[in-house]
């Protein structure tokens, strides 16, 4: 199994090597919120600080003119053999990357898997996801493996703590658009309590639910395919030590927050 | 600026024939985003109103803008085809898998992408034109600023846009589970939830920051004003509002012309 510290552009600069110790990856930038998905020159600025870990570059769907400028990045990235995969949630950028003469490694995010959902298994997504260079994507629930089924080779990132729930690009934390609002609701993770559906975890603009029950079934039930397990950074710090990080204590986390 | 309302019987499409430019509907048949209450009851009602909306010169799409599973693309082409020669024009549609497989078997259409296939771009507007769709409904949380490359795509693929104050979801639709959860009172983006001691709700934009997104679509050119199926006791008020806007941002009125009159005119309320 591996493991890999989900960060934040805005994180970036508070990722000491201590919280890193025990993963050998990073995926670095923001699966919902364009402000916080950060740029090639950040990841590099990180890459340079842990040379030593293979870096994913995480990024959202893509509004307007967004794309061309997250393309020319990881044509960038790629070319410079920087990361070991593109996180792309954003069906434009998905057809952008797999119609290229490179071969990019691509990992479909939450949002697109939950965007695309059973369709996945249809024989016109089973013959476009075959032109990827290398093939995965970002889980964190037994619903979304099940859509995957006609992937058995692809790799599975799992997500934990925080499972998907929805997101929003007109932000109401910052009160405008993800694109222009300039990271105006970065901060850290906070609780709400749901009448109906217990707690929900709100990060920015999106919306998550705690995931470990189902997530402990995909690692340790049938499907059992996750090869690398994804932490936010904050559970990072608080769940390593001395020994190393330990996915236990991310299990029995009291208080998520 | 064409209109396009959405209707769930008989009885609105006598309505909604002569005012609206076009009009939508879902059939029991066909999966779309709206709980089968929005639906007809059957093709033969569908029958009923494509007559209805031929003798006005308006034409009748079909709602069939679900993810579908790819074992069920055949029966669901069937029910498409059903759609078609009850008098149905075409379709709203999302599914990526199923347009390929419309498109391999002969079935020619007109086909509008559902807001629901989160078309934020041209790249992606390219991968869904080369599956046939001829016109696009953009996704609400898509800024005017952003859309501009849509708007003005040179694909020949026309646009529409909703008329935000009757429909904006606080979440992305499309991506969103909770517009599936049955019963709606079990929602999270409809419930007030609790944070550190406060109420917390999901809420949409402010209703200027609204207003003035409609504004900007309208000022930019969109082809289509998208009225949903929802709120049947509303939608003649709110059809009467969206055209008077629609006249209004043609007649070159400001932002802050526009802002006074819709308030005038009770946008709000709807």
């Amino acid at each position: 199994m591996k493991y890999s510290v989900a960060i934040a552009a805005e994180e970036a600069a508070g990722a000491g090597k201590k919280a890193l110790e025990g993963f050998s990856a990073v995926h670095f930038g923001d699966e919902f919120c364009q402000a916080r998905a950060g740029s090639p020159a950040d990841l590099k600025r990180l890459k340079r600080r842990f040379p030593d870990k293979d870096f994913v570059w995480v990024t959202p769907l893509q509004a307007g003119a967004a794309l061309e400028r997250t393309a020319a990045g990881i044509k960038e990235l790629h070319g410079a053999g920087l990361c070991s995969g593109f996180a792309v949630n954003d069906l434009g950028l998905l057809k952008r990357l797999l119609s290229g003469r490179d071969k990019v490694p691509v990992s479909l995010g939450r949002v697109l898997i939950y965007n695309l959902q059973r369709s996945l298994g249809s024989p016109y997504f089973r013959e476009l996801l075959a032109r990827a260079g290398a093939l995965s994507f970002e889980v964190d629930s037994p619903e979304s493996l099940g859509w995957l089924a006609e992937y058995p080779r692809a790799g599975i990132n799992l997500h934990l703590p925080f499972g998907y729930l929805s997101h929003a690009r007109y932000c109401q934390q910052a009160g405008e658009f993800t694109s222009l609002c300039g990271g105006l609701a970065v901060e850290r993770v906070r609780e709400l309590a749901s009448p109906v559906h217990g707690r929900v975890y709100l990060r920015g603009n999106a919306y998550f639910t705690d995931n470990r029950e189902a997530a402990e079934k995909i690692l340790g039930g049938r499907p059992g395919r996750a090869g690398c397990v994804v932490v936010p950074l904050a559970l990072a710090r608080r769940c390593g030590g001395k020994a190393g990080f330990d996915i236990r204590r991310v299990l029995r986390c009291a208080a998520l927050t | 600026m064409r209109t396009v309302v959405g209707i769930t019987d008989f009885g609105e499409a006598e309505l909604f024939a002569r005012e609206a430019d076009e009009l939508y509907c879902g059939v029991p048949a066909l999966a779309n985003h709206r709980d089968g209450q929005r639906n007809l009851k059957d093709f033969r009602e569908l029958g009923r109103i494509a007559a209805l909306a031929a003798r006005h010169g308006k034409p009748l799409l079909v709602a069939a803008n679900e993810v579908y599973e790819p074992r069920a693309y055949r029966a669901a082409i069937a029910g498409l085809r059903k759609c078609l020669a009850a008098g149905a024009a075409g379709f709203i549609v999302r599914d990526a898998g199923l347009l390929r497989e419309m498109k391999e078997r002969g079935l020619k259409t007109e086909l509008v992408l559902s807001s629901l296939a989160l078309c934020f771009n041209v790249e992606t507007l390219k991968f869904y034109k080369e599956l046939g769709i001829s016109r696009v409904v953009l996704p609400q949380h898509l800024d005017v600023r952003e859309a501009a490359g849509i708007l003005k795509n040179r694909l020949g693929v026309k646009t529409e846009v909703f008329y935000f104050p009757q429909s904006f979801c606080p979440n992305m639709d499309g991506a969103c589970p909770y517009h599936t959860l049955a019963p709606r009172r079990q929602q999270n983006c409809r419930i007030t939830l609790r944070s550190g001691g406060r109420d917390y709700s999901m809420r949409k934009p402010p209703e200027e920051r609204m207003l003035r997104l409609l504004y900007g679509y309208l000022k930019a050119g969109a082809d289509y004003l998208k009225i949903s199926r929802d709120d049947p006791e509303k939608k003649q008020r709110v059809l009467s509002m969206a055209r008077r806007a629609s006249a209004l941002a043609a007649g070159g009125a400001s932002f802050d012309k526009f802002l006074i009159s819709s308030r005038r005119w009770g946008w709000h309320e709807v």
